[in-house]
């Protein structure tokens, strides 16, 4: 079974889902930082899809060069079933120890406020 | 900007060297999004200069993340959270090591000190050995400079072996010559020594030094005044308004740092302006010039003085042509100066046909001259230290080791692999050494302070000597390695022996740990052998020289220089003016006795006449250190008469021509025939024939090794030695004699004060400094390296004594005697160092056959000082078994049988 996903490849993974054909790593770190505030560099996404493709979790196919990129290609990840499975587990495991636990969190960070 | 666009012209500089760091596999994919990002930025409308700080941030921390995640297979258990997690196990396993050294404090200290000692040692002298050998001089492209001068065609080499001529002062006339037609050397410049006297400022007058440069010397090193300006080419002519250049010492001293005396004629200086200031840390080339000037002036090489090719005053300085070497420079030296001979054979050409020649020498050669043998001796003695310390510092982390074997064997139980506990070891041994490294670096401080205080005056570039940033690298570099090296022993000792076997009770398994440590031991004995030899052999070597008859009693002797010539009195016979001097001398309550010579006792002396028997032709050509001395000369240094009279008022200016020879010069040039009565021809300005009429002992005439040389000493009178100087036998001390013998002196000639006023054993000190510092650094690196040893060994047989308990316990219990213990130690003692010496021994031969050029009087094979190291070993090796014997025999067997 191997180890579980760590919390960033899981948010890469995630992106993967919702680009799929556009998925490469400018992209991906755009939607990462879309959705969860969060800035990432582009050096951190590609570690962890090198990453995540040693395990056979996704692949890459390499596209055509742009003059925006200055003449360099772009790489494209595609997320394999084996990948999709492991994030559908990692999403549920969460979802499992995170129900109904919610309103309580809020309550215990509540006290700070935001 | 559109989609599409090229966006590279926009990127700024920085971001494209930074990306450009983003390199090999995969990397063209990031690089591509990062410039992709920059280039949405800018089409989305956000402001240039935004999006430039968003480019740098992306920029740097893509580069950052790509060199710290360059490792794509990470250990099981890896999380992608930031930073390297390289690092986090050095950390830990720093944390470890600290807590296990802590348990044992006695251990560390002990290892740090040890490494200490060694790594201070070594840092002080690596400080010295950088700043007079490695580091370049202080001037522009420094491999570039070299000296000039001219040679004799009989001493062409000082120290062929170094690669250094002899080379000597080149007259004005010749270098105009030389200076022109040279072309593997340019910048051709001239420096000659002289001195001012300065008028009296309450104390006396003062005589000052003072350097006369050609125009473009301080181009050649590249050194432009801090203040003011060079001289200009004007002031090189004769009957410029005189013009002066302060070297910054001087400009702070007497001055007070004042700026505006530039362009001013100060008080007492007749007129002459200063034009300039040189900067703070400029320094003439000590080769060219031993002692800092004091003021600079501009040479008029068109001055009539300077007419005579004889007078070869100047020392001269030169860059090689670019793609020009030392060599082909040597080459093209010789030839111009027979060109120059053959144009110019006044001054050129000796009587005999051969000619004044042309060298040179590389100006760091030259500087560093005989240092460097010396200096490599002191690293060669430091190196062993460190080598000491080391083995010491293994043997007694090993004997920890192999304590700790149950403490590791469980850790290996627990998963830990063979690697993290070499790992850990390492860490050890590399804290320790880090330890060690600060701790030596404290203490070479103190040493380097030592070198400026107390080491010779020889050492070149002495003020250079500091412990600045490049040894200090050194240094840590140094700590790191011997942690290393030092941590590798007990690290694979364990590899070598998994930690399994030695879960079980009893201590099987580690027979080979202890043959290592044993073997480390007789490995610190024996470099502690040769170097007690290294050290044994130079003390031995400058006892000697002490002994050394001089040849002349030095006790209470007083030497000044004095030159007698007053302004308006040159038509006076000059020694005349001597007796007057020598008088006044003797009348100064204290001075029992006076007399004059050219040169004193242990003085290179000045005048080298060419004298032959009446029979040898012009081929032979000898010359002989001379002498010119005033009656009674001899009685005041105490030189014995062998033979024959001393000089008398008798022998005057007028009188038959006499001579006194010494007995090298019997010996070289009579064979041991009879001298009183030889006559001989003096060769110098005029012929003359001479008679011997005396023979004294040999003196030492210049640094003891040089022994006793041939010489021949005449009456004063009969020369015209410009250059005297005195010499009184003093009945009271120094103190209270000197101040009265320089107020009669200055009452007598106020325009020109005695100079060089020191008392024998001073003079002597001097010459004797460079060997009694050679052989009290190396006997004090032996007396800390036999320290080292003994410590390591008393170390091993108290280990080897605690590891041997049980079976001590049994034999006692058994019936052995206690004395049978003691035996046992101090046998093992006893092996240990036997084995040390012999191997020492070996080693120490072969080693100190190096040493034949330091030594004087003793043979490098000197038997006195090998016996001598032996019994101090065979004493030292008792005293270490002592303890550990004495534990051996108050082994309880009762207690010990009751513990497993």
């Amino acid at each position: 079974m191997g180890r579980a996903l760590g919390e960033f490849e899981q948010l890469v993974l995630l992106a993967l889902v919702e680009l799929g054909e556009d998925a490469y790593g400018a992209a991906i770190g755009r939607v990462i930082e879309e959705r969860t505030g969060r800035a990432v560099s582009a050096g951190a996404v590609y570690t962890a899809l090198d990453r995540l493709e040693s395990r056979g979790l996704v692949s890459s196919g390499v596209g055509e060069p742009t003059p925006e990129r200055g003449g360099r290609r772009k790489k494209f990840y595609v997320l394999e079933p084996a990948g999709a499975l492991e994030l559908q587990r990692a999403v549920e495991v969460l979802q499992a120890m995170a129900e109904g636990l919610l309103p309580r969190l809020k309550e215990m960070a509540g006290e700070g406020g935001r | 900007m559109k989609a599409g666009d090229d966006v590279k012209g926009t990127v700024p500089r920085l971001d494209r060297v930074l990306l450009a760091l983003v390199r090999g596999e995969g990397s063209e994919f990031v690089v591509g999004d990062v410039l992709e990002g920059y280039a949405r930025d800018l089409r989305e409308g956000m402001t240039p200069r935004a999006a430039r700080r968003r480019l740098r941030r992306q920029t740097l921390a893509t580069v950052v993340r790509w060199w710290t995640m360059r490792r794509k297979h990470t250990a099981p258990g890896f999380e992608p959270r930031g930073g390297g997690d390289g690092m986090r196990t050095w950390w830990r396993d720093a944390r470890l090591s600290v807590r296990s050294l802590a348990r044992r404090p006695g251990l560390a200290i002990a290892v740090l000190v040890t490494l200490g000692i060694g790594i201070g040692a070594t840092s002080t002298i690596y400080s010295v050995v950088d700043a007079v050998l490695l580091r370049p001089l202080p001037y522009d492209d420094p491999g570039r400079l070299v000296l000039v001068g001219n040679t004799f065609p009989r001493r062409e080499w000082d120290d062929q072996e170094a690669g250094l001529q002899h080379l000597a002062g080149v007259s004005v006339r010749n270098w105009e010559e030389y200076r022109s037609r040279l072309r593997s050397l340019v910048s051709l410049e001239a420096l000659e020594y002289t001195s001012i006297l300065l008028p009296d400022r309450g104390d006396g007058p003062e005589l000052v030094s003072a350097a006369n440069i050609s125009e473009g010397f301080l181009d050649v090193l590249g050194v432009t005044p801090v203040l003011g300006r060079t001289f200009l080419p004007s002031e090189h002519l004769p009957g410029a308004p005189p013009a002066l250049l302060l070297s910054y010492g001087t400009w702070m001293r007497r001055f007070g740092g004042d700026p505006s005396v530039v362009g001013q004629a100060p008080e007492g200086f007749g007129g002459t302006r200063v034009v300039g200031v040189l900067p703070r840390g400029f320094r003439v080339p000590e080769a060219v010039l031993p002692s800092e000037p004091d003021f600079w002036r501009p040479m008029q090489p068109a001055d009539s003085r300077y007419e005579s090719r004889g007078r070869r005053s100047l020392a001269l300085l030169a860059r090689l042509a670019p793609g020009s070497t030392l060599d082909r420079a040597r080459t093209e030296a010789r030839e111009v100066a027979r060109d120059v001979a053959r144009a110019f054979p006044d001054g050129n050409v000796f009587e005999d046909g051969e000619a004044l020649g042309l060298g040179a020498n590389d100006l760091k050669d030259a500087t560093v001259g005989a240092s460097r043998r010396v200096l490599l001796l002191f690293l060669a003695a430091a190196g062993l230290l460190l080598l000491i310390a080391g083995l010491n510092a293994a043997t007694l982390l090993l004997a920890r080791t192999l304590e700790r074997s149950r403490e590791l064997g469980v850790r290996a139980a627990l998963g830990a692999g063979g690697g993290t506990i070499v790992r850990l070891l390492l860490t050890e041994s590399l804290l320790l050494a880090i330890g060690g490294g600060l701790l030596g670096a404290v203490l070479a401080f103190a040493g380097v302070d030592l070198v400026h205080r107390y080491g010779p005056s020889s050492i070149p570039r002495l003020d250079e000597i500091a412990l600045d940033a490049r040894v200090l690298a050194a240094t840590s570099l140094t700590a790191v390695l011997a942690g290393l090296l030092v941590g590798l022993v007990p690290a694979l000792r364990h590899v070598r022996r998994p930690p399994g076997l030695d879960l079980r009770a009893g201590r099987s398994g580690t027979e080979g740990g202890v043959r290592l440590r044993d073997a480390l031991v007789v490995a610190q004995v024996a470099v502690a052998v040769v170097m007690l030899s290294a050290g044994g052999l130079l003390l031995n070597s400058f006892v000697h020289l002490r002994a050394v008859d001089p040849g002349f009693d030095p006790e209470g002797l007083l030497t000044l220089r004095m030159d007698t010539k007053r302004p308006g009195a040159a038509d006076i016979p000059w020694w005349q003016d001597w007796d007057a001097v020598l008088a006044a001398v003797a009348g100064v309550p204290g001075v029992r006795t006076v007399a004059g010579t050219s040169n004193p006792p242990f003085q290179s002396p000045f005048w080298a006449p060419w004298v032959r028997l009446p029979d040898e032709g012009v081929d032979v050509r000898e010359s002989f250190a001379g002498y010119a001395v005033t009656p009674g000369y001899f009685d005041v240094v105490g030189t014995h008469l062998l033979e024959g009279r001393g000089f008398t008022a008798g022998d005057g200016p007028d009188g038959p021509f006499v001579a006194i020879v010494n007995e090298s010069w019997v010996r070289a040039r009579l064979g041991g025939r009879e001298a009183v009565g030889q006559l001989l021809r003096f060769t110098d300005d005029e012929e003359r024939m001479v008679t011997v009429v005396g023979v004294v002992e040999d003196v030492i005439q210049d640094r003891a090794q040089d022994g006793r040389l041939p010489a021949v000493y005449v009456p004063y009178t009969q020369t015209e030695w410009p250059f005297v100087q005195v010499v009184a036998r003093l009945d009271l001390p120094a103190a209270t004699v000197v101040p009265e013998v320089r107020r009669a002196l200055a009452g007598f000639n106020p325009y020109v004060p005695p100079r060089d006023v020191r008392m024998m054993d001073q003079r002597m000190a001097a010459t004797r400094s460079d060997p009694r510092f050679q052989a009290l650094l190396i006997s004090a690196f032996a007396a800390l390296a036999l320290l080292l040893a003994s410590a390591g060994l008393y170390g091993s047989l108290s280990h080897a004594v605690s590891r041997r308990r049980r079976e001590m316990g049994i034999r006692v219990a058994l019936g052995a005697a206690r004395r049978g213990l003691v035996a046992l130690v101090v046998g093992h003692g006893l092996r240990l160092s036997a084995a040390g010496v012999v191997l020492g021994l070996i080693g120490a031969a072969s080693v100190t056959r190096l040493l034949g050029r330091f030594l004087y009087g003793v043979t490098p094979r000197d038997p006195l000082t090998y016996v001598s190291v032996v019994t101090v070993l065979g004493a030292v090796a008792a005293l270490a078994s002592f303890v550990p014997a004495r534990r051996a025999t108050a082994v309880d067997p009762v207690e010990v049988l009751n513990e497993e």
